[in-house]
């Protein structure tokens, strides 16, 4: 293996991103390679060096996030707040529409029924009208005036 | 404890993981201090709005650098601008301190930066991602939104530059 292969094993191995298995090799060949060990040595410099500088964190971020965050919070924390304009509204179109659905099917049930005590009365009634039909005698109507009998029933009603 | 108190200790403790790092590699892909320090801000108010939605835990770190990014490079497009470099830390750097080979860390962050400048804009997003964040090879591909075998290489070969370089003066 060349030192441009451990070169990148090192960076893994600098990075923890190596297998615990290959950490042996890049050990015995910094332990043979000294330009290897110059590579290594600087990688490790630079990092600790850019570690030392992030460390090194304005204070005055926390104030100015923080005080978002707790204005944010209060805001939230009201119950009519712009967040939950749109949480409110849907509770009351869903009350609005519970409230509509019972109605609905309290209106359909009333006109059931009122349906069901008409179509009620218009079977009587057909029953009815059916009885006094067939008590009446038979009635013949002919097309022609000429003819004998326009209305054969009343004649025979005479006779 | 009430939701809004344990939001808040989430909060408070993904903050204080991510803030220093965080703002590193914003400032030093925008080289302006208020800009980053506005940016910074933003996408910790956006994280504390949407915590609830990030449901996957792990991912909160990668979360939080594509949005910080976003914000960056929509910064760049109104802007209309590559990201710059401070010029100004190089100034008290005389050449006779590297021949001196005694390089003070300050001095070293100088000249970090100045080398950062030297290289492609994706060589150097993947270095400032992990040196200055120290996220692991998938975070970074996760953010970029590319393979981790291709983070690898440029991380790899933006080291290697920068070692190169720097290594003969240290």
């Amino acid at each position: 293996m060349n030192c441009e292969l451990y070169n990148e094993m090192m960076q893994q191995f600098h990075d923890g991103e190596l297998e615990k298995a290959k950490e042996p090799f890049i050990f015995t060949h910094l332990a043979e390679c000294e330009e290897c060990r110059e590579f290594f040595k600087s990688m490790s410099f630079i990092s600790s060096s850019i570690q030392m500088e992030v460390k090194d964190f304005p204070q005055r971020i926390d104030e100015k996030v923080f005080g978002k965050i707790r204005t944010i919070s209060d805001k939230n924390s009201l119950l009519f707040s712009p967040r939950k304009i749109p949480t409110l509204v849907s509770c009351a179109l869903g009350i609005i529409i519970i409230i509509m659905s019972v109605f609905i099917f309290d209106s359909e049930t009333e006109y059931k029924q009122e349906m069901h005590l008409a179509l009620k009365q218009i079977r009587y009634q057909n029953e009815k009208i059916n009885l006094l039909m067939n008590t009446m005698p038979e009635v013949r109507v002919r097309s022609k005036l000429s003819d004998a009998t326009i209305i054969q029933g009343n004649r025979q009603v005479t006779q | 404890m009430d939701k809004l108190s344990n939001n808040l200790i989430e909060f408070t403790l993904v903050y204080n993981r991510h803030k220093s790092a965080l703002y590193y590699y914003i400032y030093k892909m925008l080289n302006e201090k208020m800009v980053a320090e506005d940016i910074l801000q933003n996408v910790f108010l956006k994280f504390f709005q949407n915590m609830e939605a990030i449901k996957n835990k792990d991912a909160i770190a990668a979360w939080i650098y594509r949005t910080a990014r976003n914000e960056i490079y929509e910064h760049l497009r109104k802007k209309r601008s590559r990201p710059e470099f401070p010029e100004e830390d190089l100034s008290y750097i005389d050449a006779n301190d590297y021949l001196d080979g005694l390089i003070e860390r300050k001095e070293l962050k100088a000249l970090i930066i100045s080398e950062l400048k030297t290289m492609p804009p994706e060589q150097r997003e993947v270095y400032l991602l992990k040196e200055y964040a120290d996220l692991s090879y998938r975070e970074i591909s996760a953010i970029l939104e590319i393979e981790e075998e291709l983070v690898k290489s440029r991380l790899f070969k933006a080291r290697k530059k920068l070692i190169e370089r720097i290594s003969k003066l240290i």
